[in-house]
């Protein structure tokens, strides 16, 4: 009953949110042309693969690099672990818009590289790793000192302890932290447009220029964003409470 | 078993944990050290095991030195915590052949009849396939000793076993240990159980705020030489 009722609370609050929005797109402009936004829908549906791909494969190299800078940053060399630290401030100080324009246009020169997208998947790449670092240190958390006293005590070796011990039990409370940082990937993806990768972002900025309709391509391109995002961020949410019994 | 510290001293900051710790012991197969709470008893037996390593002094445990020679002590180890300490995503007898499989590298035959023979021995075996918080605290720790004991090691430290359990789990574990002695190996224990320990021990050293205030064999449990002694043996 009791489950009954929270339900029921939260879909009259979805409700709520659903006619301010529908309220916006309706009501914004005199006269709403969707339909111009709608009317290539081929164009958008690669547009909303593009940002699926560029922000899996972002994620995937995000969750590679982030483990090392976080190996970095557990290194018993200060050195190595300075270069990790200090990385990590710089991006975490960097707006995204900055990054994108660093990796494309600078790094591109740099490497030879005049592919948007791969570059645009290495800015995004860059940036999210040091948040993917902090998410494995927040796991790592998870470990007490006794155990790394118990390996000790049996001579594990750094391999040993990682394969074993360490990672085993970071993989749960990661979970909903890589499904978080996929969302902001997601998001992140829309600045792309600046280098004219073809997401979702850029696609309906696009079509809505050409048909003068910047306002109805903006209620898309937020709807189109939410499409993604929410269900991620209740995924993560179950999987978080699931993880927590 | 034959113990020997000389001139050991501890600090933690700036905090004098032990204070110039002598023990000359010889020919003790259970060595039981006690004192109130913070005098210095686990930091004593983590220097004894090689976990950490005091500020000066020397240690030898027959012939090996907690300091100079850590791998092979450590080798003939099986230290049991206050908390069991399993890894809590094994299950307790994933625990015993993690250590004998795959950093022991014993092979999978011989590892799984060692750790049959270890649960069994600790009454432990219908449990193993649970992960340590399916268990009880008293069948964890039990398990933990079983791991304590897969590498047939000649030495088992015990750090208060029974400090996180109640009345009724204690005197399970503590019968479990005690059943262990017979097995001749050697044990270095910290405990607050005098009735286990006056079972158990033939020589105990008494800390008092950092310092040895009396050690000798058990016979100072019944006639100890120190008002000190004698004052915590009247209140525990």
């Amino acid at each position: 009953m009791k489950k009954a009722n929270k339900i029921i609370q939260y879909l009259l609050a979805g409700i709520l949110f659903a006619a301010v929005i529908g309220g916006a797109l309706l009501f914004t402009t005199d006269n709403p042309r969707y339909d111009l936004i709608f009317g290539d829908s081929k164009m958008l549906l690669q547009a909303l693969f593009n940002t699926l791909y560029i922000s899996i494969i972002t994620l995937i190299c995000s969750i590679i690099l982030g483990f090392i800078f976080f190996l970095m940053m557990k290194s018993q060399q200060p050195f190595i672990k300075a270069v990790a630290v200090i990385f990590k401030e710089i991006v975490m100080g960097t707006p995204l818009l900055v990054m994108i324009f660093l990796g494309v246009y600078v790094l591109g020169d740099l490497i030879h590289v005049s592919n948007k997208v791969v570059l645009g998947i290495i800015a995004l790449t860059l940036y999210m790793s040091p948040y993917l670092a902090n998410a494995y240190e927040s796991a790592l958390a998870v470990i007490d000192k006794d155990q790394y006293t118990v390996m000790s005590i049996y001579h594990f070796n750094g391999f040993q302890k990682y394969r074993y011990v360490i990672i085993p039990q970071m993989i749960k409370p990661l979970i909903p932290s890589i499904i978080n940082n996929l969302s902001s990937i997601v998001k992140g993806s829309a600045l792309l447009k600046i280098v004219s990768v073809s997401e979702i972002s850029y696609v309906i900025t696009v079509i809505s220029s050409k048909n003068w309709a910047s306002i109805e391509g903006y209620y898309v391109m937020w709807l189109s964003y939410l499409i993604i995002t929410i269900p991620l961020s209740l995924l993560a949410q179950y999987i978080g409470k699931k993880v927590s019994k | 078993m034959k113990l020997n510290v000389k001139d050991l001293t501890k600090s933690y900051g700036k905090t004098l944990v032990l204070n110039n710790i002598n023990i000359d012991i010889e020919n003790a197969s259970a060595i039981g050290i006690i004192g109130e709470s913070g005098c210095g008893k686990s930091t004593l037996l983590r220097q004894i095991a090689g976990i950490e390593n005091p500020d000066s002094g020397e240690i030898f445990i027959n012939k090996f030195s907690p300091i100079s020679d850590k791998k092979a002590l450590q080798e003939n180890i099986g230290y049991v915590f206050q908390k069991h300490n399993l890894f809590p995503h094994l299950t307790i007898r994933e625990n015993i052949l993690l250590i004998l499989e795959k950093i022991k590298k014993v092979d999978k035959a011989s590892a799984e009849r060692i750790a049959g023979s270890v649960l069994r021995q600790l009454f432990i075996e219908s449990e193993a396939n649970k992960l340590p918080n399916e268990v009880s605290g008293g069948q964890a720790q039990r398990a933990s000793i079983a791991r304590a004991l897969a590498t047939n090691p000649q030495f088992i430290f015990l750090d208060e076993p029974t400090a996180a359990l109640d009345p009724i789990l204690t005197n399970e574990v503590l019968k479990a240990v005690t059943g262990l002695k017979k097995d001749g190996r050697d044990f270095i224990f910290v405990t607050h159980e005098i009735a286990f320990l006056r079972e158990f021990a033939d020589y105990v050293i008494f800390l008092k705020e950092g310092k040895v205030c009396e050690y000798g064999n058990a016979s100072c449990l019944i006639s100890p030489q120190t008002p000190e002694l004698a004052e915590f043996l009247k209140i525990h």
